[in-house]
């Protein structure tokens, strides 16, 4: 199991890149004021495809045996992730924050 | 037997019909040379066998099992490693990284091994644009030397770089050959490639002819006239 996901380490370099993606696209998204869930996960990953593609890496993630699919999927999964814990903790946080200053 | 084979397969891109049945195999321990003049469809053939793109017609086989949807991830994993003609490592991480992350996906060779066949040691730590021609393609070869395929597809390896790298990229060749793996390379540079290669396929009119060793490929008297010496009549100019 553990050797099967040390084979996997080499997506950290995406897993990373998806979540600066993430992160401007939330900052973006509630600077705007929109409500956005499912855009945002939608929108991770069509730039983290948009990206893969920008810099010329399909064929060496090819080789290293992940097809677009995979390396799009890394985008949503970690926007999925993301959205999660922003609904699930950071929110809630920020919430009982405001009202207890109030 | 073949390990990889991309058999009686067609192409039309926009109307215009590249291949319409052409055949490409690549045997263990065999260095095969794709030769053909530009834009007969060397590459496209290349690429159809590596899963890059798909053909209109035809099949493509690795290990004996037919892929109804071939792609090159699929088949970098059943042992393919696509060189392509450019752009093959990622420009913004450093070569001892990437030859890193081959090294842990499929822990096949050591990047300290594969940087010293491929005499790119002194240049892990930069990126792949700071990088001459000759320095670059050695870079690419130690990424498939760290992977170790079962089956190498290189296409154009040796254009545009000085013979002095033509020949430690030949000799990159030949030890992965004898290493069991199955070469595929296409190319012009008729004097190297003749001299490195075990078997020649000859590309043209859309499909593919195996002329068997260097040495049958220089008695076959068509592929000779057509290829090999074509336009060195016309070169010839009077003054």
């Amino acid at each position: 199991m553990l050797a099967a996901l040390s084979r996997h380490y080499v997506l950290r370099v995406l897993i990373s890149r998806a979540l600066v993606i993430f992160v401007l696209v939330t900052l973006v998204v509630s600077a705007l004021r929109i409500d956005l869930s499912l855009g945002v996960v939608l929108l991770v990953g069509v730039l983290g495809w948009i990206d893969v593609r920008r810099r010329h890496e399909s064929l060496f993630w090819a080789n290293l045996g992940y097809g677009a699919w995979q390396t799009t999927g890394v985008f949503f999964a970690v926007a999925i992730a993301g959205e999660t814990i922003v609904a699930t903790i950071i929110q809630p946080l920020v919430e009982s924050a405001f009202r207890s200053a109030r | 037997m073949h390990f990889l084979l991309a058999d009686s397969v067609g192409k039309t891109f926009r109307g215009r019909k590249i291949l319409s049945s052409a055949t490409l195999g690549a045997s263990i321990s065999e260095i095969r040379v794709v030769f053909g003049r530009n834009g007969i469809g060397k590459s496209t053939l290349l690429k159809i066998a590596g899963g890059i793109i798909a053909s209109d017609t035809g099949i493509v086989r690795v290990n004996g099992n037919t892929l109804l949807k071939p792609s090159l991830a699929l088949l970098a994993r059943a042992g393919v490693f696509y060189l392509p003609d450019h752009d093959l490592l990622a420009s913004n991480v450093s070569l001892g990284k990437q030859l890193e992350f081959f090294e842990r996906r499929f822990g096949r060779q050591s990047v300290d091994e594969a940087a010293r066949i491929a005499n790119v040691r002194h240049l892990l730590d930069r990126l792949p644009h700071m990088l001459s021609g000759g320095e670059l393609r050695r870079a690419e070869l130690a990424a498939a030397l760290t992977r170790r395929p079962q089956c190498l597809l290189a296409d154009e390896p040796l254009r545009g770089i000085a013979p002095k790298d033509h020949d430690v990229l030949s000799q990159i060749f030949r030890a992965m050959a004898s290493d069991g793996c199955a070469v595929v390379i296409t190319g012009h540079e008729a004097p190297s490639l003749m001299e490195l290669a075990t078997h020649i396929t000859w590309c043209t009119s859309g499909t593919t002819y195996d002329l068997g060793a260097p040495a049958a490929a220089r008695a076959h008297e068509v592929f000779v006239r057509e290829y090999l010496t074509a336009g060195r009549e016309r070169r010839t100019i009077p003054h």
